[in-house]
């Protein structure tokens, strides 16, 4: 590695930094209403469905609906419907806090989705057992459902927070800062291509370290098979 | 301390309809292990699901000690499910709680305080002989253990009646033997009816003092088993008797 290379990675370091602070805090905010509310939208299109435990067409009907609208919406289109809703939730339209807008609702959608699908798979027979117990509907989601699928889920949650690192990189492209921000202005548009591919690397650690823990602490939590 | 009387359930509508029990009528005395058997698909397994609603029939009249079944809201049915045992083919233990967090199940919903919860698990996991193995998770064990883990679980509320549908279909001929023995412990020391679903003649014979026997959702016949043998009549009841 040469000097000038050095240098120049230490120039964008500040900004690095920054765009670092950015980038978490849209991930945190996504992620966090994904886990609440696209979490809880899960369990209920889980309950809602035919032969759940509360079981309602309709609303599973509305809902599903909605969280497929939403998944097939382009990210970079969804970012730009919302911004009547996002100027009112943020104040503004430029910036990590907007960005967090139109990504909460995408992470929600997303992580719904993925909620659902991992407690499809929750053995039939072990919910029936509660159920032979007289547990009610809110025991079996918090004593069974969750404790069974809670590996899988934390699986797909780590999968989500992958996704929306990169969504959140294309949000900079509208104003939302962040790493992927930075590598675009520095990188792309000022042919400065070492700081691209050094954001991008990091980029990559960075989903490495995510995916890295999620699988680790999956595995601790699993106690499904022999194995663990 | 139940009666089934004229239950019937059909599955599915239309012509592709099938008529899962047909005009059903049974009582178990309290205190007997009663078997359902019959083929897969004779409705022994859907009788035995109905006696906690967990199959609710078309029509007929399930009485447990006196209360109608079919006239609880669905908190009373709750309630009444908390104090009927019942295990399962699959054993279906909660498979990220260990064997201590299972038996405690029934009694977290039954709202026991934690400190008669530990008890009352240690209790219980000393009848069914394991103890030891308390901290273990399901996957740990064997089918035997799994199952006896379930007797456990099962009979951890004090109910009066414990369910079980096919308890020991899914095990090997050794590990049948510990089941058999754990079910006539519970029977016999603590006094619990047993009511059980399956096709098992070996099982009958050893275990139960009545039966009654399915055929396409019908009862054939209802059988004493007198010194480890069945009397039968019917000519159904005689070739299932030879066959199984």
């Amino acid at each position: 590695m040469n000097t000038e290379f050095f240098q120049k990675l230490v120039g964008i370091l500040p900004d690095l930094l920054q765009a670092s602070k950015e980038t978490g805090l849209m991930l945190a905010i996504g992620l966090v209403a994904a886990f609440v509310l696209g979490g809880a939208l899960g369990v209920f299109l889980y309950l809602w469905k035919k032969g759940g435990l509360l079981e309602n067409r309709w609303l599973h009907f509305v809902f599903g609906g909605l969280v497929n609208i939403t998944r097939s919406f382009p990210f970079v289109i969804l970012m730009i419907t919302v911004i009547p809703l996002t100027k009112k939730l943020a104040g503004t339209s430029i910036g990590p806090l907007a960005a967090a807008v139109p990504l909460s609702i995408a992470a929600i959608a997303y992580f719904a989705r993925l909620v659902e699908l991992a407690l499809n798979e929750v053995p039939r027979g072990v919910i029936e057992a509660a159920e032979a117990m007289g547990a009610s509907s809110s025991k079996i989601v918090f004593s069974v459902l969750l404790v069974e699928a809670r590996a899988p889920l934390v699986l797909a949650f780590t999968s989500l927070a992958v996704s929306f690192l990169s969504y959140s990189a294309a949000a900079g492209i509208v104003g939302g800062g962040g790493i992927g921000d930075l590598a675009i202005r520095f990188g792309y548009y000022q042919f400065q291509s070492e700081i691209m591919v050094a954001t991008t690397l990091f980029l990559v650690l960075l989903v490495q370290a995510i995916q890295s823990s999620g699988s680790l602490l999956a595995r601790r939590l699993d106690h499904r098979s022999s194995v663990n | 301390m139940i009666e089934v009387k004229h239950i019937t359930k059909k599955f599915g509508n239309g012509s592709q309809s099938v008529h899962a029990l047909c005009d059903v009528n049974f009582s178990v005395r309290e205190g007997e292990i009663f078997a359902l058997i019959g083929l897969s698909g004779a409705g022994k397994s859907t009788a035995l699901r109905c006696l906690n609603l967990l199959e609710r029939p078309d029509s007929g009249s399930i009485q447990v000690n006196g209360k109608e079944l079919l006239d609880l809201t669905a908190s009373e049915l709750r309630r009444f499910r908390g104090r009927i045992g019942m295990i399962f083919q699959g054993f279906n233990l909660i498979a990220n709680r260990t064997v201590a967090e299972n038996v405690a199940f029934p009694l977290e919903v039954a709202g026991w305080k934690s400190e008669a919860i530990q008890t009352r698990v240690e209790e219980t996991l000393r009848v069914v002989g394991l103890y030891e193995k308390r901290n273990h998770f399901p996957a740990q064990l064997s089918g035997g253990q799994k199952q006896r883990v379930g007797i456990a679980r099962g009979i951890a509320n004090r109910p009066h009646v414990l369910l079980a549908d096919e308890p020991t279909s899914a095990l090997d001929p050794l590990t049948k033997e510990e089941v058999l023995t754990c079910l006539r412990d519970i029977n016999q020391k603590l006094g619990v009816t047993i009511v059980i679903a399956t096709h098992e003649i070996n099982l009958v014979k050893r275990l139960a003092q009545r039966a009654a026997i399915f055929s396409g959702g019908r009862i054939i016949e209802e059988l004493n088993v007198i010194n480890g043998e069945i009397e039968a009549k019917d000519e159904f009841t005689k070739r299932f008797l030879e066959v199984a």
